[in-house]
């Protein structure tokens, strides 16, 4: 009987819960507006995406613009100036490190649109992979050490590791065992691992602008297989709009609940960043440097 | 002829004459009685109240409400009992903030013993820092703030710790569903020197611990909650008029994951987790230096250290390493407070202020520790120096109170230095012997704020001084009206009129720190009326509050809900003992709650995202990373309104030595479905509920 009780406490307890919502009227009348998505790297052709946010009677959505007038320039030279045909605008043009991209989007309708953006100069380093020996077992560690930064400027560093198999075949490592503290813990989970140690970074290392200058070295683990030829490691230099971009969608993304239960505790509503002024979406620079390191014997 | 006489008349507030009045209040009040009355009789009665409507805009609470008031796991809380206070706000259900008349958490002062405190949290904010045990009293200012406070826009609010018994041995033991306290007083001298101990553990992490320990081989461990807290003071009465005490408090919290392996060849331990810990002392020297001049001086030091831990310690065949890696934000604040109030005549007291502080704060310390060897990264630190000096002068005229007030203070943060003058004044005019009509205005500036972005549910405060030149500042004008229709029954109604200017709202919290951009400064204003209707008698202590209010922000030129504002607040309490055999007493209380929704945001629009910078497949949480859910930049829609009714029942029964106490509480009774956080997933609205019902149980044992 007393356990039964004690139990039936602890269950009302841990009973929090979550059910359908309905969520009544809004007090604004969200405006349509104009999306614009690109990420502008100079390894990759220019790829600018166009939508529109649409009120419909069942709430909102959105579609693929048509038609969109496009003035897009790189510094003072205009790169395109004329109406878009389709949902994409593709250039065959290169992104120039370090240089700056202003786009001015016009459809019908919409407010105008405007973004700037700018390439940001490479970060590279020393990287090697070696066998290790953790405790009764090796594993693969990943070492990058002597960062070379480009000076006083505005970047952050994500690092991401790929599992680079035969025939091409390429998967991104997911759980990447690292401790050190310089790297956001945006991203930092706690696993198990009695060699590795407890702390993984889910799929990419942040290290912030202001932390950069700190970074000397980063050894980490990122789970390389024995049927695997190369590991492939990418220093994506950001800029401050890529940079903040991804972040905050990581954070939205990873607030949804999936267990409905007192872990839903930490959620909170949050603002996935913008730099499109009067509209929606990401106009954001970034490079990159990529290491193809081969997995030792 | 006989008199009736009324303290709350007489000297214009009301006191509750208790044994454990502090003596200043204790000796002013006969004081005032032998000057002012010369009656062939007085009848004093003792208004047993634990809910006190002191004056316009102040509240105090008694300890004795908690006795009668519901748990929250297990814990009694004085906090969530001044949350249900007119003009107060909880914020989000199960926080321990008090939010008052529009303002922020951080916009209000908490003192402990006058000591500022900067994060009154336990356990998520599950509830207060404040052991029960330990407290005498609490007090709140919303408005008509007295001159000796400042630095905060909102309000006061002042917890009182109890001195140490001076004549006999007291001890308690108390269970709740989460911690255990013990606590003890009394005389190291008697009548001289007096002790007062008490401390509170949680045990829920200790039994798993303990389990783990004893599972030969240890194993990944689940997070979990830790906390502590420790008070300690000291008393002494140098002499009838003066007193020394020293107190210090230490609390900790600590929410982790433990891993653990002990194999034969290999052992070794993880901890990563984050938490806070808090640190107070304090020499505090009050002293009636004459019977006109009463001094209070105290010298303090509080600390807040916000962390971000990982610790490890491996062992393989011999071969120890250990590592420890760290973020914390800190705070250290040391300061001198002082009062003296100076009784010029019967119509006048002059009360001084002067209050010097220094304040370091380190937002973003890193180490790590490899093996003993130490390497910091980053304890770049902010200072904040402050000096104030404030007077306030009570006269009374006639049926007229006038407490006229000034505080000026001086800020500097090492690159700017603010000079701000605060005009204080409160008026009361008495109106027969039952009505009191009072009217008051401040004006307050905040040199310090806490760093949030959107929060709705705070898990650590961290705290900066002001920046450049933005210093947040707030004027309130208050009118009030109190009448006391019979001694046991009496109403209040205040209205309010608040502006704040120089807020800060901020947009990313890494960058605000970092370079200080991605902010916006705005203004805010709030206006409001409270009922307070309290009842008193016999077997029955109740009381009734209503707030209705409205309260908005202004950032970017848009004005908007904030993210508290509840246009109704309803509250009501009240406790009947049911049984009363000599010290046998069976009592049962009800609490009521009914709140307009709050504002939220609740994404409307979603849009196409460029994706992050990983393969589709990479993460292993994130699944629709196509589409972003829209958050507007202002709230949207209000979540549903909020009715909560608890239920408590409290059986004190007399032991051969001591007491013991049972005291069972229903959190929710009704069940009902508060939304306390509304999300998207799989299309659909969905809103979490933090307490469909929630009952608790504490036993404590006095002997």
């Amino acid at each position: 009987m007393k356990n039964s009780l004690l139990g039936m406490i602890f269950v009302c307890l841990l009973s929090s819960c979550a059910y359908d919502y309905d969520m009544g009227d809004s007090f604004i009348d969200e405006p349509n507006r104009l999306v614009v998505n690109s990420f502008l790297n100079p390894n990759h052709p220019m790829d600018i995406y166009f939508y529109t946010t649409l009120k419909m009677d069942s709430g909102y959505w959105f579609k693929a613009a048509n038609g969109v007038r496009v003035l897009l320039k790189e510094d003072e030279t205009i790169l395109y100036d004329a109406i878009c045909p389709d949902t994409l605008l593709h250039l065959d043009y290169y992104p120039v490190t370090g240089k700056n991209y202003t786009i001015e989007a016009v459809l019908t309708g919409y407010e105008t649109i405007t973004a700037a953006t700018s390439i940001p100069k490479t970060i590279s380093c020393e990287a090697k992979v070696e066998k290790v020996k953790q405790f009764y077992w090796n594993d693969y560690r990943v070492d990058l050490s002597a960062f070379q930064f480009p000076p006083a400027n505005e970047e952050s560093l994500w690092i991401t590791a790929y599992k680079v198999f035969k025939e091409d075949e390429i998967s991104q490592c997911h759980t990447i065992y690292v401790n050190n503290i310089l790297i956001d813990k945006v991203n930092q989970e706690v696993g198990l691992d009695e060699t590795l140690g407890s702390i993984t970074h889910n799929s990419f290392m942040r290290i912030k602008n202001k932390n950069l200058p700190k970074l000397d070295k980063i050894q980490f683990f990122p789970g390389i297989n024995y049927e695997q030829m190369q590991v492939q490691i990418k220093l994506i230099a950001a800029s401050k709009e890529y940079d903040q971009y991804n972040r905050s969608l990581y954070q939205q993304q990873n607030m949804i609940i999936y267990d409905d239960d007192i872990s839903s505790v930490f959620f909170q509503p949050v603002q996935v960043y913008s730099n499109i002024r009067n509209g929606l979406g990401i106009f954001a620079g970034w490079n990159e440097v990529n290491y193809f390191l081969d997995i030792p014997e | 002829m006989k008199h009736l006489f009324s303290f709350i008349l007489l000297i214009f507030s009301c006191f509750e004459l208790s044994a454990q009045l502090i003596a200043r209040e204790d000796s002013l009040a006969v004081d005032s009685l032998n000057k002012v009355i010369n009656l062939s009789e007085i009848v004093v009665h003792a208004r047993n109240k634990n809910i006190d409507s002191r004056g316009l805009g102040n509240m105090r609470i008694n300890m004795k409400q908690l006795r009668v008031s519901p748990l929250f796991f297990g814990e009694r809380d004085i906090i969530k009992t001044l949350q249900f206070l007119p003009g107060v706000s909880a914020g989000m259900e199960g926080s321990s903030q008090l939010n008052i008349r529009g303002g922020t958490n951080d916009q209000t002062l908490y003192l402990m013993d006058d000591v500022p405190v900067y994060n009154q949290n336990h356990t998520f904010g599950f509830f207060s820092m404040f052991n029960s045990d330990a407290l005498q009293s609490a007090d709140i200012y919303k408005g008509g703030i007295p001159s000796v406070y400042g630095d905060r826009l909102s309000g006061v609010a002042a917890i009182s710790l109890k001195d140490g018994d001076f004549n006999q041995y007291k001890h308690s033991l108390s269970l709740g569903l989460l911690a255990g306290t013990a606590a003890s007083e009394g005389p190291i001298l008697k009548d001289k020197l007096s002790y007062l101990f008490t401390a509170r553990r949680s045990f829920l992490d200790l039994l798993y611990n303990g389990v783990m320990a004893l599972a030969s081989e240890g194993g990944e461990g689940m997070a979990m909650i830790a906390f502590y807290d420790v008070n300690g003071k000291l008393s002494w009465k140098i002499n009838p008029k003066s007193k020394l005490s020293w107190q210090i408090y230490t609390g900790y919290d600590d929410m982790y994951g433990l891993n653990k392996v002990s194999k034969d060849y290999e052992k070794y331990s993880e901890k990563a987790g984050f938490g806070w810990k808090t640190t107070m002392t304090s020499l505090r020297f009050t002293s009636q230096l004459n019977p006109g001049l009463f001094l209070s001086s105290t010298l303090y030091y509080t600390q807040l250290n916000n962390f971000n831990n990982f610790k490890s310690e491996m062992n393989y065949e011999g071969v120890k390493n250990t590592l420890e890696n760290n973020t914390s934000s800190l705070l250290h604040e040391i300061g001198w407070r002082n009062s003296l109030e100076h009784k010029l005549n019967d119509a006048t007291t002059l009360t001084y202020g002067l209050e010097a502080t220094r304040q370091i704060y380190t937002p973003n310390y890193m180490y790590k520790i490899i093996n003993s060897n130490k390497t910091t990264y980053d304890a770049a630190g902010l200072k904040l120096h402050t000096v104030s000096a404030s007077v306030y002068d009570e006269y009374r005229y006639q049926d007229w109170l006038f407490s006229a007030g000034i505080r000026a203070a001086l800020y500097n943060n090492t690159e700017k230095t603010k000079f701000v003058v605060e005009p204080r004044l409160k008026i009361n005019r008495y109106i027969g012997e039952k009505n009191k009509l009072m009217l008051a205005y401040d004006r307050m500036h905040q040199p310090v704020h806490s760093i949030n972005e959107m929060n709705y549910n705070v898990r650590q405060d961290f705290w900066i001084p002001f920046n450049e030149t933005i210093l947040p500042t707030s004027q309130q004008i208050s009118l009030g009206w109190k009448n006391y229709t019979t001694r046991d029954l009496t109403f209040s109604v205040e209205a309010y009129w608040k502006q704040m200017e120089n807020l800060i709202m901020i947009k990313n919290m890494e960058n605000y720190l970092d370079f200080h951009s991605d902010y916006e400064t705005g203004k805010g204003k709030s206006m409001g009326a409270e009922l307070m209707v309290e009842y008193s008698k016999n077997k029955i202590n109740a009381w009734l509050s209503y707030t209705l209010s409205q309260s908005k922000r202004q950032f970017e030129g848009k004005f908007y809900p904030f993210k508290y504002d509840a246009p109704h607040d309803i509250s009501a309490f009240g406790s009947y003992i049911i049984r009363q055999k000599g010290k046998n007493v069976n009592t049962l209380s009800l609490n009521l709650q009914y709140k307009t929704g709050y504002p939220y945001y609740v994404p409307e629009v979603g849009y196409p995202s460029m994706g992050l910078s990983a393969l589709p497949d990479a993460y292993d949480m994130i699944n629709n990373a196509g589409v972003i859910d829209y958050i507007p930049a202002y709230p949207n829609v209000r979540l549903k309104n909020y009715f909560r009714t608890d239920i408590n029942f409290t059986m004190e029964q007399p032991m051969k030595h001591g007491s013991r106490t049972w005291q069972f509480s229903l959190l929710n009774a009704t069940a009902r479905q508060n939304p306390y956080a509304v999300y998207k997933k799989d299309g659909k609205y969905k809103a979490f509920v933090l307490i469909p019902f929630l009952p608790s149980i504490s036993f404590t044992r006095n002997f």
